[in-house]
């Protein structure tokens, strides 16, 4: 019995997803693709044969697969603890996007199909680096691991209760799940209505200024984000601003990246 | 070793239950998204550039901070108590009806409030305009029992309120709430025009009067599965016309504030 108990609660605990989950992503790519120039939206269309949210999942299905699942690693992104980009591995994010980017830039010299899953990798790593709980930092132990936090059920005195949820769950699923009943469509409409002016200043600089912009932004996360650290649901709507705004840069920045690519 | 069992079940069920509150997501998202589609592009531009988001993105915003420190209080602005008559209590300031009649009047003159308090006034009317139509709010003091009134599902306990907040969504499978909201916002704008007649008191009176016919469509402890077929049409019916009478009222509401 102590082994299904131990099993259960493992099992709640413990984040399934190494990624923002599929809502988010698609979400995202909606958002990218309504930044395209024209140019760019054709040249990805004829690409994938589809939208950019089409494609926007596809390189987490690869973890599944045994041969495939080394990509699990490109998911996250790792900046050192002066926030500079550190980029020497390949298994980093930072890095396979801009081998992408390369390979797109020269798509006279690659095949269709290495043209496809160089896009599908792009649009979904370009998603996955602005999430806070897959950048790395260094000098932040917990910044690398999936720990569980003690997270409230937001209700007041007796009535609330306090249950262990993972970290990285909580930035790949949690938070963009208050939104999953929205069309991708109308959150997009929604982030670009609140972060639409400032579109230029988030999506100015490269991929690795990017990264270094990551590491500032989640590195005061971890002075109270350790294992067991409680989490208020005032905490938790707080939160909700940033993951909001994480998403933004991520579609602008992939729509700049793209229409770069593309022009 | 039960204590354990206990606390696995009790981390499973918070895990995958949805929690009690007002219409759920779905519900109140729906309920705005039908409202902006009924707005006049000024009330429209005007409430989405205070709010810095689109209605539908702070429809559930009460809820997430009804239990924050400084928002007890608001607690008790999600329904509305009657008695046997179906009439408010005199002077009860602590209910959905009175408190959107309170923002209102307020809101007559919001060039002269500060931007902040416009915005959280429009969060409150969003949710509150959709959660006093939601049918479990009205509260029937009368009945103190039907609080605690439970039906099952697929065999396991589930709260009438639990339901009924999730209605919306479960009579919509699969659907998100623009489309819910496309599909059923069909109405004429005469029919639209007598939905929105009244006040929040005449709204709360005739929900009050209507919403008892939930307790005999589906009696204490039944099951949702097997109630007849004839019974989930109706009910489905109730919560297609609660769900727009939200949110063409909320349009109503937020057209005459900003007309001016």
């Amino acid at each position: 019995m102590k082994r299904y108990v131990i099993l259960l609660v493992a099992v709640m605990c413990v984040s399934t997803a190494s990624a923002w989950n599929k809502f988010a992503q698609e979400c995202i790519a909606t958002l990218a693709e309504q930044n395209l120039t024209p140019a760019a939206k054709q040249q990805t269309e004829a690409i994938l044969g589809g939208s950019l949210a089409s494609g926007a999942w596809w390189l987490q299905t690869l973890t599944k697969n045994e041969q495939t699942k080394y990509t699990g690693a490109w998911h996250f992104i790792t900046v050192s603890d002066d926030m500079r980009s550190l980029t020497t591995s390949e298994k980093d994010g930072v890095v396979q996007i801009e081998r992408c980017v390369k390979e797109l830039k020269a798509r006279g010299e690659h095949s269709d199909s290495t043209m496809v899953a160089s896009l599908k990798t792009l649009i979904h790593l370009v998603a996955d680096m602005h999430n806070v709980a897959h950048v790395r930092i260094g000098g932040i132990p917990d910044s690398r691991k999936n720990f569980n936090i003690g997270m409230s059920n937001g209700k007041l005195g007796k009535k609330e209760v306090v249950s262990p949820y993972g970290w990285r769950k909580f930035w790949d699923a949690s938070l963009v799940n208050r939104r999953a009943c929205f069309s991708c469509e109308m959150y997009a409409e929604d982030l670009m209505l609140c972060y639409g002016e400032q579109k230029e200043g988030l999506s100015s600089g490269d991929v690795r200024s990017w990264a270094d912009d990551m590491g500032r932004l989640a590195a005061p996360l971890y002075e109270w984000a350790k294992p067991d650290a409680y989490m208020s649901r005032e905490l938790q709507n707080r939160m909700e601003l940033i993951n909001d705004k994480c998403m933004a840069r991520a579609g602008f920045r992939l729509a700049m990246l793209l229409n770069d690519i593309f022009k | 070793m039960k204590r354990l069992l206990m606390l696995a079940m009790a981390v499973a069920l918070l895990a995958t239950v949805h929690s009690v509150r007002a219409w759920n997501n779905i519900g109140h998202a729906t309920i705005a998204v039908i409202a902006e589609r009924n707005m006049t592009p000024e009330a429209k531009e005007k409430c989405r550039g205070y709010l810095k988001h689109t209605l539908p993105y702070h429809a559930s915003w009460m809820d997430y901070w009804r239990n924050c420190k400084g928002f007890e209080e608001t607690n008790y602005w999600h329904g509305i108590e009657v008695d046997a008559e179906n009439q408010q209590f005199a002077g009860d300031t602590r209910n959905a009806a009175f408190q959107i009649k309170r923002i209102c009047k307020q809101m007559k003159k919001y060039r002269r409030l500060k931007d902040s308090i416009v915005c959280d006034n429009l969060k409150y009317l969003i949710h509150m305009v959709g959660d006093m139509q939601c049918p479990t709010h009205m509260k029937y003091t009368e009945e103190p029992a039907l609080k605690q009134r439970s039906v099952l599902q697929k065999d396991k306990k589930l709260g009438f309120h639990s339901f009924w907040d999730a209605a919306i969504g479960y009579y919509n499978k699969g659907m998100k709430a623009d489309e819910i909201a496309a599909k059923y916002d069909t109405l004429t704008d005469a029919e639209k025009a007598a939905i929105c007649a009244g006040t929040p008191d005449d709204w709360a009176k005739q929900n009050a009067e209507e919403m008892r016919e939930i307790y005999t469509l589906m009696p204490m402890g039944s099951e949702i599965t097997t109630l007849p077929k004839e019974s989930h049409a109706r009910m489905k019916e109730i919560t297609t016309r609660q769900m727009l009478r939200g949110g063409y009222r909320l349009a109503n509401i937020l057209n005459q504030i900003f007309s001016k």
